[in-house]
C-alpha cells in the first residue's frame, strides 16, 4: 500500500536523440509492451517509441476491454493463451493495478450453425488446454440470469461457448503500466512526435526514420500503429491487404452491477458488459465502408442498442452517456500480420482489426524477441506477411469478431 | 384521418430496354408509370390488366427484339395506398426519404419505406409504395404501429379503381 | 394522491414543479452523494448539465430532477446512499480521503496478488448511481422523420428571431427546444421578449415547433436525433441547414468548499426562485462576474431570500444594486453538510445561498460536433453572453445565413480560462484541483491522459461543468505544454441523455422474410426456422424420421419458395453467363438446365443453383436462399463491368416455388396435369413448361435429394391453389410435406454440399471434389486465374464423406477430429441415416488423411473416410427414373 501515498513518477520527457538501437513507431499497448520487453527480456535500453499523440491514443484507448483465448485456429489459440498467460501476473509485474476483472466470457450460439462453429471452438480450446466449452441454455440460465433467453424472439439462443478465464480489464492500465515499466528501466517515450517517412540505404534496408523533429538513425524499427499501418507501409513500400474500417462503442450511465459475465453474440454482431464503474460496454461489428473519418454514426448507436435490448431488455431505460470510434486494421483472414516486411531491419505488428487489445502482451513478448534475435518467433510465424502470397491464411474470423 | 389498405394484385409489368426505347414507349391508359432506371420502367395498373400491359408493351417492343423484355411482376410486389389528411404523416413515421411535391400527376421516387427497399407514387392526396411481397407482413405492421399515433384507419381495398389512375 | 412520494414521504405540488422544486420546497437540501466520496450534493445548475440531482423516478435511475416535471404519485427517491442521502453511512469514504487519491485504483490492491479478486466485489458494489429494474422490457417507440429547409435548435430569444428570419426568407423552419420556450427564465423582460416571439412563431405558416424536444447529436447528412420524452417519440431530422440556438451556461467556479450544498449557480438560482418561487434560504450572497448577475439579485429578493452581500470584481458597475457590494471574489466557501459562510475580499460572509453569477460560456456541445456541417451558431450559444437586443440580432442573422444556405461549421478553438487553487473540478467524478495537480507531475501531461487518470470529463455531465477547469489547471502546472495539455478532449455524442430504448425506435429488426404459404405451413403444425433472412419450415409437428420416410419410399413436397430466381435476358445473356460461371453455359439447349458453381474472383464457391436455358437467349437461373439479395447486385456489377447489354429481374418472390420429390412422384404430378412427365418424354435435368392443377410452372427434374423429382416454378399468388391439389392429389401415396431438416438428411445421404455449412471463405471447387463443375477450357470466368494458381498447391485440407460403423452415436456438427491426438479437421454436417442404418457425414480434414479408408477420430469414435463413394442410390437410378 505504501506505493499509495508516494507521488509515483510514470514517465519524463526527455530530448530525442539522433540513434536508437531499436526505434518503435507507435506508443499504444504494443508498443509500450515491446519496448519493455526488450529492457526487460534482453536489456536492450536504447530504445525509443515514437507517438505522434499521447500514450494510447489508439486503439489501447478505444476497445471493449476483453481478453481471452478460445480462438478457432490451434495457431491463434496458442498465441493468445500466451498472452493471457501474461496477463494474469501483469498487474504484480508492473506494479499497476489493472483491475483484471474475471467474469468469464459467452459467446452466444444463436443459430444451428453458430452452435456448429461454437462446439468445434469448445473442442479445440480443450485440445490446446484452454478452458472453453459449449453449454445448454439450463446451464447459461444458472450462469447468468440476467440474460434473455425467451424463446419469444426473433433469434432465441441455443447455446453458447463458456470461457471462464475471458476477463475484462482497465485498458489505460495496461498501457501505461508497461509504458512506465519500460520508461524506469531506460527506454525513451517521445510523445508528439510524428513518424514522417522510413528512410533506406541505397541496398533498400532500413536504417532509420524520418520524424517531424528530424531524422533518427536505428538499427531496427517496428511498427506497431495499428488503424495507421497503411500510411507507415506506404512510407515504407511495404504492400499488405490491409483495409481500414471504422468500429464504434458506447457506455452507458453507470448502475449498480448487474451483469457479471461478458456477454459477445456473433448473431446480433454485439458486444456487451458491465464495467467496474458500473457503466454497460456495448460494442459492435465494424463499419463495412473503409474510411479514416472518425465521426460517429447514429446508425450503430441504433442497431447495436436494439442488439444489446435483444440479450438484456433490462436495459432498455439506461442513458446513453458517450460514444466513441477507433480504426481497425482488417485482414483477410482476421488474424494479425507480425515480422518480417521484405524491408530488411522493418518490422511490421499489424493487422489488429478488432482483436489486438488481448494480444498486448504476447505481442510485446514477441516483438521484442523479433527485434532482438531478428529471427521469427514460433509463435507468431504463422501470422508472416507472406502467408497471403502463400495462400496460407490462419482463418479467425468466427472468433475474433462478430462480423458479418 | 388517414385510410390504408392493400391492393395486393394490382397489375405490376416491368419493362427493360435501352433507354431510348423506354423513353418512347408510351405509358398505357389508367396506369402508373415508374421509371427505375435508365434501361427499365414499371406500369402499375389495375387489377387484372397485367395481360393487356404486357400486349401492349411487347408489342411497342418487339423491333428491340432480344433487347427488350416484358415481364410479369404482379406477384412480386404489394402495394399499400395511404389516402387521405395525414398520409405524410403516416409516412414521415415509415420513411426518411422526403416526399416529392404532391401534384395531380403521380411522382414517382424510391427509397426505403417500411426498412424496406420501395418504389413508390406520390399524388395529391394520397401515397402508394410498393416492396417486397416477402415482406409484406413486416410492412404491414410497420404502417399500423405508425399509424396508430396518427389515427390512420385501415380499411377494405375499394371493389373499383384501387390505383385510381383511370382518366 | 396529490404530491409525490419521496422516499416514503409524502410531498406537496404546486403547478409548474419540477421535482426539484418541490422537494427544495419542502425543505430537502442534500439531493445526492457523490460517485466516489458519497460528500452531500444540493442544487447547483439547476438546467439539467451537473450530476447533483440525479435521483431515481418511478424505476427510471439518472433522471435529472432539476429538469424533470413532478406529477402527482411519482415515486422518487435518491441515489447512491445508504441508508439514506440525508446519512450516508459511506460518507465516511469522505474521511479517508488522504487514502484514496486520484487513481489510488491503479496504486493499490497489487500485493499480494489474492487481493484485488477479494476487493473487486466490493468496489464493483460500489460503482454506478442507481439500479436497474429487472423487469424493464423494452417499448416500441416512434420514430419521426423530419425534412425541415431550416432547423432551429433553441427556442430562446435567439433561435426564435433565427426561426422568422429563415421562414421571412421562404424557407420552411422547425424550431424544436429541449424544454417550453422560456420556462427556466424567471419572469421579467426577457421572459416577455420570448413569449413575444413564440406567438408570431406559432402564427407562422411555414414554422413548425416542438417543445420538450431534446438534440441529442449532430451527425454527417446533417443528421439531427432529437427525443420527445413527452410524446414518446424520437426524431430524425434531416434539415438543409441548422442554427444552434443552444444558449449558455455560467462557468463553474472552483474554490475551497464549491461542492457544498448551498452554493449554485446564478442562473439556477433565479430559476428555481424565479420561476418556482422558491425561498433559496435565509441569507444569500450573490457573486456577480458580469451584468447579467446584477439581475439575478432582486430575482432572488423577490422570492424572500434576504441578499446580504454582492461579490463583484473591481470593474463591475453595481450602481443598480443596494444590498453592499464586496470588491473581490469568492476563495472559499464553508460548512459542514450545509453551507454556512463565504470567504470574498478578505472578509467571511455568514449566508446559506451562494449564487455564482460567473462569466457565460457557450452550450457548445452541440456546437462542436457540427464542424464540416452546414449549420450556423446564435446567441450565447456563440461563446458570451448576450443582451436582449444582441440576442434578436445574432438570431436573425443566423436564420438569414441558414437560409442562404451556410458554409460549413469550422470550430473555433476553446477559449482559455483560470481555475481556482482549491476545491472540486469534477462534481461526477469527486476529482479535486490538486488531484489533477498532482497527476500533471507524475506525467499525465496532455489533456486526454489527464481524462483518463483522473476520470474528469467521463461522468454523466460529459464535461459540462468540467471540461475548461481541467484544462486551467493542467495550463497552470505545466505552462510549458499549454498546446498539448490545454486542447479540448475530443467531444462526442449524445449532448443530451437518450435511453437505449428511444435509440432504437423505429429501428428496422430482424424482419422475417415469408412465402405465401407459411400460413398453411402453420396450419399443418410446422415448427419455422431462420434460412438466410426467411423463415423455412423445419419440420412439421417435428417428425422428421416421418418426412424423411415418406420421401424415401413414397412422395414428399415441399416449399422451395425461398430460392433465389432470376431471369437473366439481353442481348449479351449468353455471353455474361458463360462469363460468369465456371461451367459452359453457351452450349445450354433451350429445354435443357446445368447445375453449377458460383465462384468469386478468388475462386471460392459463394453459391451454388440452377441455370435453365429458356430458348430465345434468356435465361432462368436459381441460386440459394440467402444467396438472392447479395447476389443480384453482384450480377449487375459484372454486367457492367463487361460491359454487357443483360437484364436481371429478381423474380424470387414473384414466383413460388415447390418440389415434388420420391418414388411416387410422377404418378402424383400424373393426376394433376395433362402434359407428358414420362421419363422418355421429360428426362432428369432438364426442364418443361407444363400446367399443374391449372398452374402454368417451369418445371426442372433436378436431385438434391437423390429420389425422382420434379421442382415446380410458378406465379407465387398461386402457391395455395398449387399445394393444396398436390397434398390432395398425393392422398392416395400417404404423401408427406417435408421440412429443413429432413431435406438436410436427405441430401446429406447424397453427399450433397451445402455452401456455408460445408463450404467456408476459403473454398475452392478442388478442395470439395467438384472438378467436375469447373471448365478450365473456357476462354474467361470469375475466378479462373485464382482456380489455375491453386490447382499448382496441395490444398492444406479437404472435404470428405465419413462413415461410422452402425450402432455407434452420430457426432453432432461441429465435433472436432482428430489423428493421434493432434487436430485434424471437424465435422460439417452428420446424421444417422435410417436408409444405410449408420452415421454418416462431411468433414474437413487435412490432406494426409483425406484418403479413402483412413481412420479418424471423431469425438472419441473412430470414423472411416469414404472418398469416391457415394452413400445412397452411387448410380443415381432414383434419380433419373
Amino acid at each position: 500500500m505504501s506505493g499509495l501515498f508516494k507521488g509515483r513518477t510514470w514517465w519524463k520527457r526527455t530530448d530525442l536523440k539522433k540513434r536508437y538501437d531499436v526505434v518503435i513507431i507507435g506508443g499504444g499497448g504494443h508498443g509500450c509492451a515491446t519496448a519493455y520487453y526488450l529492457a526487460k527480456n534482453f536489456g536492450i535500453t536504447n530504445v525509443a517509441v515514437l507517438e505522434k499523440n499521447y500514450i494510447g491514443a489508439g486503439g489501447t484507448g478505444r476497445n471493449t476491454t476483453i481478453i481471452r483465448s478460445n480462438y478457432r485456429t490451434p495457431e491463434g489459440i496458442r498465441f493468445y493463451e500466451r498472452s493471457m498467460e501474461l496477463f494474469r501476473g501483469l498487474s504484480q509485474e508492473l506494479d499497476i493495478n489493472m483491475m483484471l476483472s474475471k467474469l468469464g466470457h459467452f459467446t452466444l450460439a444463436h443459430t444451428d450453425s453458430s452452435v456448429r462453429v461454437q462446439r468445434e471452438r469448445g473442442e479445440t480450446n480443450r485440445l490446446l488446454g484452454v478452458d472453453s466449452r459449449l453449454i445448454g441454455v439450463e446451464e447459461i440460465r444458472e450462469l447468468c440470469p440476467e440474460l434473455n433467453l425467451s424463446r419469444d424472439v426473433a433469434f432465441p439462443i441455443q447455446a453458447a461457448l463458456y470461457h471462464p478465464p475471458g476477463s475484462v480489464l482497465r485498458h489505460d492500465a495496461v498501457v501505461w503500466g508497461y509504458a512506465t515499466g519500460a520508461y524506469h528501466r531506460g527506454v525513451e517515450l517521445h510523445q508528439g512526435v510524428e513518424v514522417t517517412g522510413i528512410r533506406k540505404d541505397s541496398t533498400g534496408k532500413c536504417v532509420g526514420v524520418e520524424t517531424n523533429e528530424g531524422p533518427i538513425d536505428a538499427g531496427v524499427v517496428i511498427s506497431a500503429v495499428a488503424g495507421w499501418t497503411t500510411s507507415v507501409c506506404d512510407m515504407a513500400g511495404v504492400r499488405t491487404p490491409i483495409t481500414n474500417h471504422p468500429l464504434q462503442a458506447f457506455v452507458t450511465e453507470p448502475v449498480k452491477p448487474m451483469l457479471h459475465k461478458i456477454l459477445v453474440s456473433a448473431s446480433l454482431h454485439v458486444y456487451v458488459s458491465q464495467t467496474d464503474r458500473g457503466e454497460f460496454l456495448i460494442g459492435s461489428e465494424i463499419e463495412p465502408y473503409t474510411t479514416f473519418n472518425l465521426r460517429s454514426t447514429f446508425t450503430f448507436t441504433q442497431h447495436s442498442s436494439a442488439n444489446a435490448l435483444d440479450l438484456v431488455p433490462q436495459l432498455a431505460r439506461l442513458k446513453i452517456m458517450r460514444q466513441w470510434t477507433g480504426y481497425c486494421d482488417m485482414t483477410p483472414d482476421y488474424s494479425p500480420i507480425m515480422g518480417e516486411t521484405g524491408v530488411e531491419n522493418f518490422y511490421l505488428d499489424a493487422g489488429w482489426g478488432t482483436w489486438g487489445f488481448k494480444a498486448t502482451a504476447v505481442c510485446g513478448e514477441t516483438m521484442a524477441q523479433m527485434a532482438a534475435t531478428q529471427k521469427t518467433p514460433d509463435l507468431i510465424a504463422p501470422f508472416r506477411l507472406s502467408r497471403f502470397a502463400d495462400e496460407q491464411l490462419v482463418p479467425e474470423k468466427a472468433a475474433a469478431s462478430v462480423s458479418h | 384521418m388517414p385510410d390504408l389498405f392493400t391492393v395486393h394484385d394490382a397489375a405490376k409489368v416491368r419493362c427493360f430496354a435501352p433507354p431510348a426505347a423506354i423513353d418512347a414507349l408510351a405509358t398505357p391508359a389508367g396506369a402508373l408509370r415508374g421509371r427505375i432506371a435508365p434501361n427499365e420502367v414499371v406500369f402499375v395498373g389495375e387489377p387484372g390488366t397485367a395481360a393487356a400491359i404486357i400486349a401492349t408493351c411487347s408489342s411497342s417492343l418487339a423491333s428491340e427484339g432480344a433487347s427488350a423484355m416484358v415481364v410479369d411482376h404482379t406477384d412480386g410486389w404489394t402495394l399499400f395506398s395511404l389516402v387521405g389528411d395525414g398520409a405524410e404523416d403516416v409516412f414521415a413515421r415509415i420513411s426518411m426519404v422526403p416526399l416529392p411535391v404532391a401534384s395531380g400527376d403521380a411522382s414517382f421516387f424510391m427509397g426505403r419505406i417500411g426498412d424496406v427497399a420501395s418504389k413508390a407514387f406520390r399524388r395529391t392526396g394520397r401515397i402508394d409504395f410498393m416492396t417486397g411481397m416477402e415482406t409484406s407482413r413486416h410492412v404491414r405492421e410497420v404502417l399500423e404501429h405508425a399509424g396508430h399515433a396518427v389515427g390512420m384507419h385501415a380499411v377494405p381495398t375499394p371493389d373499383t379503381n384501387p390505383i385510381g389512375a383511370a382518366r | 394522491m396529490t404530491g409525490i412520494d419521496f422516499e416514503g414521504t409524502q410531498v406537496p405540488l404546486q403547478a409548474g414543479d419540477t421535482i426539484a422544486a418541490a422537494l427544495y420546497r419542502s425543505g430537502t437540501r442534500v439531493f445526492s452523494r457523490s460517485f466516489k466520496y458519497h460528500r452531500p450534493r444540493g442544487l447547483y445548475c439547476a438546467a439539467g448539465d451537473c450530476p447533483n440531482c440525479l435521483v431515481t423516478v418511478d424505476g427510471e435511475v439518472n433522471v435529472r430532477a432539476c429538469e424533470c416535471a413532478a406529477k402527482a404519485g411519482q415515486k422518487v427517491s435518491r441515489q447512491n446512499a445508504w441508508p439514506s442521502a440525508d446519512r450516508d453511512a459511506l460518507s465516511i469514504i469522505d474521511k479517508m480521503h488522504w487514502a484514496l487519491p486520484v487513481g489510488f485504483y491503479y496504486k493499490a490492491g497489487i500485493k499480494p496478488k489474492f487481493a484485488w479478486p477479494m476487493v473487486e466485489p466490493f468496489i464493483r458494489k460500489m460503482a454506478g448511481l442507481g439500479f436497474v429494474d429487472h423487469h424493464d422490457a423494452p417499448r416500441h417507440l416512434v420514430r419521426v422523420n423530419h425534412h425541415p429547409e431550416v432547423l432551429v435548435i433553441g427556442a430562446g430569444v435567439a433561435g426564435l428571431s433565427a426561426a422568422l428570419a429563415a421562414a421571412g426568407a421562404g424557407k420552411s423552419v422547425l424550431v424544436i427546444d429541449e424544454k417550453a420556450p422560456g420556462h427556466r427564465v424567471a419572469v421579467g423582460e426577457t421572459r416577455a421578449a420570448i413569449d413575444r416571439l413564440v406567438g408570431e412563431v406559432t402564427a407562422h405558416g411555414a414554422i413548425t415547433t416542438q417543445w420538450n424536444t431534446a438534440a441529442t447529436g449532430i451527425f454527417e447528412g446533417p443528421l439531427v436525433i432529437a427525443v420527445d420524452a413527452t410524446r414518446e417519440e424520437t426524431l430524425h431530422v434531416h434539415p438543409g441547414a441548422i442554427v444552434v440556438a443552444a444558449g449558455g451556461r455560467e462557468i463553474h467556479r472552483v474554490f475551497r468548499g464549491n461542492d457544498l450544498p448551498g452554493v449554485m449557480q446564478a442562473r439556477g438560482a433565479a430559476r428555481l426562485a424565479g420561476v418556482h418561487g422558491l425561498k433559496l434560504g435565509e441569507r444569500a450572497v450573490v457573486w456577480a462576474e458580469q451584468p447579467e448577475a446584477l439581475a439575478h439579485v432582486e430575482t432572488l429578493q423577490r422570492a424572500g431570500v434576504t441578499v446580504v452581500a454582492v461579490v463583484a470584481p473591481d470593474g463591475l458597475d453595481t450602481s443598480s444594486v443596494t444590498v453592499e457590494v464586496v470588491r473581490g471574489e469568492v476563495t472559499a466557501a464553508n460548512g459542514k453538510k450545509r453551507l454556512a459562510s463565504v470567504v470574498a475580499g478578505g472578509r467571511t460572509i455568514a449566508c446559506d445561498v451562494l449564487a455564482i453569477g460567473s462569466e457565460i460560456q457557450g452550450n457548445e456541445h452541440l456546437v462542436r460536433l457540427s464542424y464540416d456541417l452546414p449549420v450556423v451558431i446564435a446567441g450565447d450559444c456563440t461563446g458570451r453572453h448576450h443582451t436582449l437586443e444582441e440576442a434578436a440580432a445574432s438570431g436573425t442573422s443566423a436564420g438569414t445565413a441558414a437560409a442562404a444556405g451556410p458554409a460549413l461549421y469550422a470550430v473555433e478553438p476553446v477559449r482559455p480560462r483560470t481555475c481556482g487553487s482549491d476545491g472540486y473540478v469534477c462534481l461526477c467524478e469527486d476529482v479535486s484541483v490538486k488531484d489533477i495537480e498532482v497527476a500533471c507531475k507524475e506525467g499525465f501531461d496532455s489533456a486526454e491522459l489527464l481524462k483518463r487518470y483522473t476520470t474528469v470529463t467521463m461522468g454523466p455531465c460529459q464535461g459540462r461543468i468540467c471540461a475548461d477547469q481541467l484544462r486551467a489547471v493542467a495550463e497552470r502546472v505545466t505552462p510549458e505544454l499549454a498546446e498539448r495539455v490545454g486542447a479540448p478532449t475530443t467531444l462526442r455524442p449524445p449532448t443530451r441523455p437518450i435511453t437505449l430504448e428511444q435509440a432504437v425506435a423505429g429501428a428496422a429488426h430482424h424482419i422475417e422474410r415469408h412465402t405465401t404459404l407459411t400460413s398453411k405451413h402453420l396450419s399443418a403444425g410446422a415448427s419455422m426456422m431462420w434460412a438466410g433472412v426467411w423463415k423455412r419450415v423445419e419440420a412439421y409437428n417435428g417428425d422428421v424420421q416421418g418426412e424423411y420416410a415418406a420421401v424415401r419410399e413414397r412422395v414428399g413436397v415441399i416449399d422451395v419458395g425461398t430460392l433465389g430466381k432470376f431471369l437473366v435476358g439481353g442481348k449479351d445473356a449468353t455471353a455474361f453467363l458463360e462469363r460468369l460461371y465456371p461451367m459452359k453455359i453457351a452450349d445450354l439447349e433451350a429445354g435443357r438446365l446445368r447445375y453449377g458453381l458460383l465462384l468469386e474472383e478468388g475462386g471460392v464457391i459463394i453459391d451454388d443453383g440452377t441455370v435453365c436455358a429458356l430458348g430465345d437467349g434468356r435465361y432462368y437461373i436459381t441460386v440459394t436462399t440467402s444467396g438472392a439479395e447479395r447476389l443480384e447486385s453482384w450480377m449487375l456489377d459484372w454486367a457492367e463491368a463487361w460491359g454487357h447489354e443483360v437484364y436481371v429481374v429478381n423474380q424470387t418472390a414473384s414466383l413460388g416455388a415447390i418440389n415434388v420429390a420420391g418414388p411416387q412422384a410422377r404418378a402424383v404430378l400424373e393426376k394433376l396435369t395433362s402434359d407428358a412427365v414420362d421419363r422418355e418424354s421429360f428426362p432428369y435435368i432438364r426442364h418443361r413448361q407444363i400446367t399443374v392443377a391449372g398452374v402454368p410452372c417451369l418445371a426442372m427434374r433436378l436431385g438434391f435429394v437423390g429420389e425422382l423429382a420434379y421442382e415446380l416454378h410458378f406465379p407465387a399468388s398461386q402457391a395455395e391453389r398449387l399445394w393444396d391439389a398436390i397434398i390432395e392429389a398425393g392422398k392416395a401415396f400417404d404423401i408427406r410435406p417435408f421440412g429443413l431438416m429432413a431435406q438436410r438428411l436427405l441430401r446429406l445421404e447424397k453427399g450433397h454440399i451445402i455452401v456455408a455449412q460445408d463450404t467456408d471463405f476459403e473454398t475452392t471447387p478442388w478442395k470439395v471434389g467438384m472438378e467436375w463443375a469447373v471448365k478450365l477450357d473456357k476462354p474467361d470466368f470469375v475466378g479462373k486465374a485464382a482456380l489455375l494458381r491453386h490447382q499448382k498447391r496441395t490444398d492444406r485440407e479437404l472435404l470428405v464423406p465419413w462413415v461410422m460403423p452402425a450402432g455407434t452415436a452420430c457426432p453432432p456438427e461441429g465435433t472436432v477430429i482428430t489423428v493421434n491426438g493432434a487436430l485434424s479437421g471437424r465435422v460439417t454436417s452428420a446424421w444417422h441415416s435410417p436408409t444405410l442404418g449408420h452415421p454418416l457425414g462431411l468433414a474437413w480434414v487435412v490432406n494426409a488423411h483425406a484418403k479413402d479408408g483412413a481412420a479418424v477420430n471423431v469425438g472419441g469414435t473412430t470414423a472411416t473416410v469414404r472418398v469416391g463413394h457415394a452413400f445412397y442410390d452411387p448410380q443415381g437410378e432414383k434419380l433419373r427414373a
